[in-house]
């Protein structure tokens, strides 16, 4: 059975966990913008940026580059899992209870606890706090992780942000059940949503899961009449080949719902993340992608397609 | 509208910048008066020798010393100005420098300046409609009809002949202008000739006779203004010089293109006139006084003037009101993305309402503007004192936090705070209104100020005697943040975690967090909820010390009777009193910088600038009509209609201005190290603008430790 959401369970429902608020976000999405990260995710793309939200569970992470070696964290720790040997700290994760004790012994911000559950009430106070600068175009997006993976909490936020008359933008890899895009996308005004492989063997190979669903849920987007953006990473030696661009163009032209296409260039910054939450990593490219590939890349697209295709 | 914006700045323009930066004023250091050049402090000491004890009052020597200055400065004209009018910083001759260094020996002769002076806003109407000439011969009627032989008229006397003897020196300057505009052209072939021969025709109207078009009210203007050698602010230009620039337009005798030129002229000759400690000011937009909406060729043509010029002065204020036209915000928002750091932009409607509550009538607060840095003050109808004087609420705080003990609450400590406060407040007040007493006996801004200021003719009583018909005194409070943040850590660490004790901490302050307290200084950065992220506690406890101060000044009053009303940024000053403030409980280490200008204290509003704004918002800078700077740094890869939101957003609070920085804190740290490359980098300091690579070392580390807002 696959587990495209996070299941029905009433205790959840109140509660959503999220790793992270940001206000005044200037990427995801038009015009000034709090952004929710909902932690979480049913892929397991192998190029991950966001190792640390795959995970619906808390987390913690260690930046080795701040640890200053000072032990109070050992001292603090009942489960015995901070160990010290010859100057270098390392964690036993597999005795973690994730107490937060050492969060809160660490004047260094070295460990913090990702994650943290927050009600549809909580996430909202945080939300109204930039309400005076969402102008026009601005407002509210959901990412994560992915948002569908905690839809019930999700499709609340989403009624009380409506209510407030803000705009709002959901941050999908599309891997969710067809019946829950369907209730969530009345009040969702734009989809950034991401196409991450249009073969469906090489799908299932750099995420774990076949691209069948996804495809499929864009069609129910695209007969809904809903605004996307579709977020097409680039990733060196897996899908910046000429065969994945042009069927992400056709793709394109094909569904009246696409309003253009973002490339995102590969970037190495979730490698450093990885090694903070103690993932594995199964991509270690740590180069950036020169702009003149990504804008080869645009230009294939371009050949196909008028609608418009940009890249940060 | 968008023809305007079309015009480019000219060859002359672009030449005379370069020269009058290359050639920039040194100010001196002289604490006796900040006069802008040797010469000029030369003269006025050499006619206040020359007078003192023989005029008849000491006012009287006073305006005879600014008379023989004027009657003996050397006119300057640069080639290729359209507008003249500045100091003489050549280099003295052999017997100028005799007379020189005999001055300086004598110095204490010279009269001492109490308080602090000029920042004001004239009302040029007078001097535009009936010249230096029209208004001698008002004064003169002024004086015929005392009755002399009646001594209770003495004074109103005194003060017409002391503004009428000033008036003198200006007429003999304005001629030596005149004359040397036509020698010039006697000099001078072909073009440049022609370009002479119509300077002359200019200055053979103004400043002495009316102002008949755009060009002549705009040297009038200048001229009446440099020779002052202080701070004032032009007020709204787009209000009182409208009718010139649309009759000479409909007249066909100037094009949009050469009233830009005009317009660049005057705003350079800040340049050689202003040197970085003080500024020049003007506001455009917002609303006349009447209350309609300000928004016509000039206030776009003055805007475009400031991507002309790129510079720190004038300090340039763009009001925004409920009705101001989008178009004019978002390339009021062009300029500030292009890293000019003007306009800063103020929350036009908020600040009347303030006005209006502070007893300014209608037309006063609907006309408000900058006195040159961000103080606010009607125009031509106040005799304010601005920043009288600096106030380190942050010694004042750490102070009465010497006193408290590990048996104080939280409301003790508050409570101790109030109590310190307001006897420094007050001492502070009886030393302002003492040197108020004696600028009231013996005015030290020159009298002729005040023939454009309301109602001092009407009153025959100079502005420093209380002849202005509003008085505003500013006191300005510093660090007020990093006590807001200090108050913050105390009740969460001592009373609402219990992790340290109050003679812990003081401990802590008294070894300036070092050796086993460093780790408390570690933990108040990295852990501790800040104030300027929109964080309930600390915007409670920062709203709770705004509204103490407002609350100490409510009831005082100054010696012309007038309202005492705080203001809240820095200009330089955050450094300055910084380097005498011991340690402080937010972690601020002793030395440092004081926060910068109204904001949150540098690098603790880390969830960027919508949390920092909502924080400021909820404190209603806009009470603080004293001034406030609110101070936005973002990275140059921000879009403009994102700034465009975040002014949007502040200007539906209770805030008052709002300025910009847009630089990359790499750029910063380049200019640091190679300033040669960088000349031209403007920054924002808390309310004026300045040139990074002229600042102190100590400041521009100030301004890279500000949170870059963007992620």
């Amino acid at each position: 059975m696959i587990n495209l959401t996070e299941g029905k369970s009433e205790s959840v429902k109140d509660k959503g966990m999220i790793f992270n608020i940001q206000h005044f976000s200037l990427d995801d999405g038009p015009g000034i913008r709090t952004v929710v990260f909902m932690k979480g995710c049913p892929l397991d793309c192998i190029w991950c940026h966001n190792p640390e939200s795959k995970s619906n569970k808390i987390q913690l992470m260690f930046d080795r580059e701040k640890c200053v070696l000072c032990k109070k964290c050992e001292d603090i720790c009942n489960s015995r899992c901070h160990l010290f040997k010859e100057n270098i700290h390392s964690i036993d994760r597999k005795k973690c209870i994730i107490c937060g004790d050492c969060e809160k012994a660490c004047e260094h911000n070295a460990l913090t606890l990702c994650g943290k559950e927050y009600s549809s009430e909580q996430v909202m106070d945080e939300i109204e706090k930039d309400d005076l600068f969402f102008g026009d175009d601005g407002g509210v997006t959901f990412s994560g992780g992915e948002p569908f993976y905690q839809w019930e909490f999700l499709l609340d936020i989403l009624k009380k942000c409506k209510q407030k008359g803000y705009h709002t933008c959901v941050e999908t890899c599309g891997y969710t059940r067809s019946d829950v895009i369907i209730k969530c996308a009345p009040y969702i005004d734009l989809f950034l949503y991401d196409c991450k492989e249009t073969d469906s063997i090489m799908h299932k190979k750099f995420t774990g899961f076949d691209n069948e669903i996804i495809l499929s849920n864009l069609m129910i987007l695209n007969s809904m009449n809903k605004n996307i953006v579709l977020r097409c990473p680039l990733i060196p030696g897996c899908n910046d080949n000429e065969k994945h661009l042009k069927a992400l163009a056709y793709l394109a032209e094909e569904l009246n719902c696409i309003r253009s296409i973002e490339l995102m260039p590969y970037h190495p910054l979730g490698l450093a993340k990885s090694e903070k939450s103690g993932e594995e990593i199964k991509y270690s490219n740590s180069s950036f992608i020169d702009r003149e590939v990504v804008k080869k890349c645009a230009d294939i697209i371009k050949s196909i397609t008028d609608k418009r295709v940009y890249f940060t | 509208m968008n023809s305007i914006t079309q015009i480019k700045p000219t060859d002359r323009i672009k030449k005379l910048r370069e020269y009058y930066l290359n050639n920039s004023p040194m100010h001196i250091n002289e604490s006796i008066v900040p006069w802008h050049c040797h010469r000029s402090l030369l003269l006025y000491s050499e006619g206040w020798l020359k007078y003192k004890g023989k005029a008849d009052t000491l006012r009287l020597t006073r305006s005879y010393s600014e008379k023989h200055l004027l009657e003996n400065m050397n006119p300057v004209i640069i080639p290729g100005e359209l507008i003249v009018g500045q100091p003489d910083y050549s280099d003295f001759n052999e017997e100028e420098q005799r007379r020189y260094d005999d001055i300086i020996s004598k110095k204490d002769f010279m009269p001492i300046k109490r308080g602090r002076g000029d920042h004001l806003a004239m009302d040029y109407q007078l001097l535009l409609d009936k010249g230096v000439d029209g208004i001698i011969k008002i004064l003169d009627e002024k004086i015929c009809s005392l009755d002399l032989d009646d001594g209770t008229q003495i004074e109103k006397y005194e003060f017409y002949l002391c503004a009428r003897t000033e008036l003198e020196g200006l007429t003999a300057l304005s001629i030596k202008y005149r004359d040397e505009a036509l020698r010039l052209a006697d000099v001078s072939e072909g073009k440049k000739r022609e370009e002479y021969l119509k300077l002359y025709e200019v200055l053979s109207q103004v400043p002495l006779k009316p102002a008949r078009t755009f060009r002549e009210a705009l040297q009038s203007i200048h001229m009446f203004t440099w020779s002052l050698f202080g701070i004032y602010s032009f007020g709204k230009p787009d209000v009182y010089l409208l009718p010139y620039y649309r009759k000479d337009i409909e007249n066909g005798i100037m094009t949009k293109e050469f009233a830009q030129e005009l317009i660049d002229s005057f705003v350079l000759q800040s340049v050689p006139n202003m040197s970085s400690w003080a500024a020049e000011g003007m506001m455009l937009g917002g609303r006349d006084k009447d209350g309609n909406k300000v928004e016509n060729e000039l206030t776009w043509h003055f805007l475009n003037a400031i991507s002309h010029t790129h510079l720190p002065d004038p300090n340039i204020g763009f009001c925004v009101t409920k009705d101001t036209g989008r178009e004019l915000v978002k390339f009021a928002v062009s300029l500030i993305k292009a890293g000019h750091t003007q306009p800063s932009i103020w929350n036009s409607d908020a600040v009347t309402e303030s006005m209006l509550n502070n007893g300014y009538d209608k037309e006063a607060a609907n006309m408000f503007t900058l006195s040159t840095c961000v103080e606010i003050t009607p125009i031509g109808s106040s005799a304010v004192s601005v920043t009288s004087p600096y106030i380190n609420l942050l010694k004042v705080f750490l102070d009465s936090f010497d006193k408290c003990h590990d048996n104080c609450s939280f409301e003790d400590i508050f409570s101790l705070f109030r109590d310190e406060f307001n006897l420094c407040a007050k001492k502070y007040m009886l030393q302002e209104n003492l040197w108020q007493l004696e600028r009231k006996r013996n005015s030290t801004d020159p009298v002729r100020t005040s023939l454009l200021i309301h109602d001092c003719i009407e009153n025959a009583m100079s502005h420093d005697s209380g002849g202005a018909r509003y008085n505003t005194l500013m006191p300005d409070i510093l660090g007020m943040q990093n006590v807001t943040e200090s108050l913050n850590c105390i009740y969460r660490l001592i009373f609402e975690q219990k992790k340290i004790s109050l003679s812990k901490y003081k401990k802590a302050l008294q070894s300036n967090f070092q050796g086993e307290y460093q780790s408390l200084r570690t933990y108040i950065i990295n852990r501790m909820p800040h104030f300027g992220t929109s964080d309930k506690v600390s915007d409670d406890i920062q709203k709770m010390v705004s509204d103490m101060v407002l609350d100490t000044y409510k009831d005082l009053r100054t010696v012309r009777g007038a309202k005492v009303i705080p203001g809240a940024f820095s200009y330089r000053d955050h450094e300055l009193h910084g380097k005498s403030t011991p340690a402080s409980p937010d972690g601020r280490l002793s030395g440092a910088p004081l926060n910068d200008g109204s904001c949150p204290v540098q690098g603790y509003d880390d969830k960027g600038p919508t949390m920092s704004l909502m924080s400021t918002a909820s404190w209603e800078p806009s009470r603080f009509l004293g001034g406030t700077s609110v101070n936005v740094q973002l990275n140059e890869n921000v879009a403009e209609e994102k700034i465009l939101s975040l002014i949007e957003g502040y200007l539906k609070t209770k805030g008052a201005q709002l300025q910009f920085n847009i630089v990359n804190a790499e750029t910063l740290k380049d200019a640091k190290m190679n300033p040669h490359l960088h000349r031209d980098l403007l920054v924002r300091i808390g309310g004026y603008s300045d040139f990074f690579v002229k600042l102190p070392e100590r400041l521009q580390d100030e301004v890279i430790s500000r949170t870059h807002n963007v992620i």
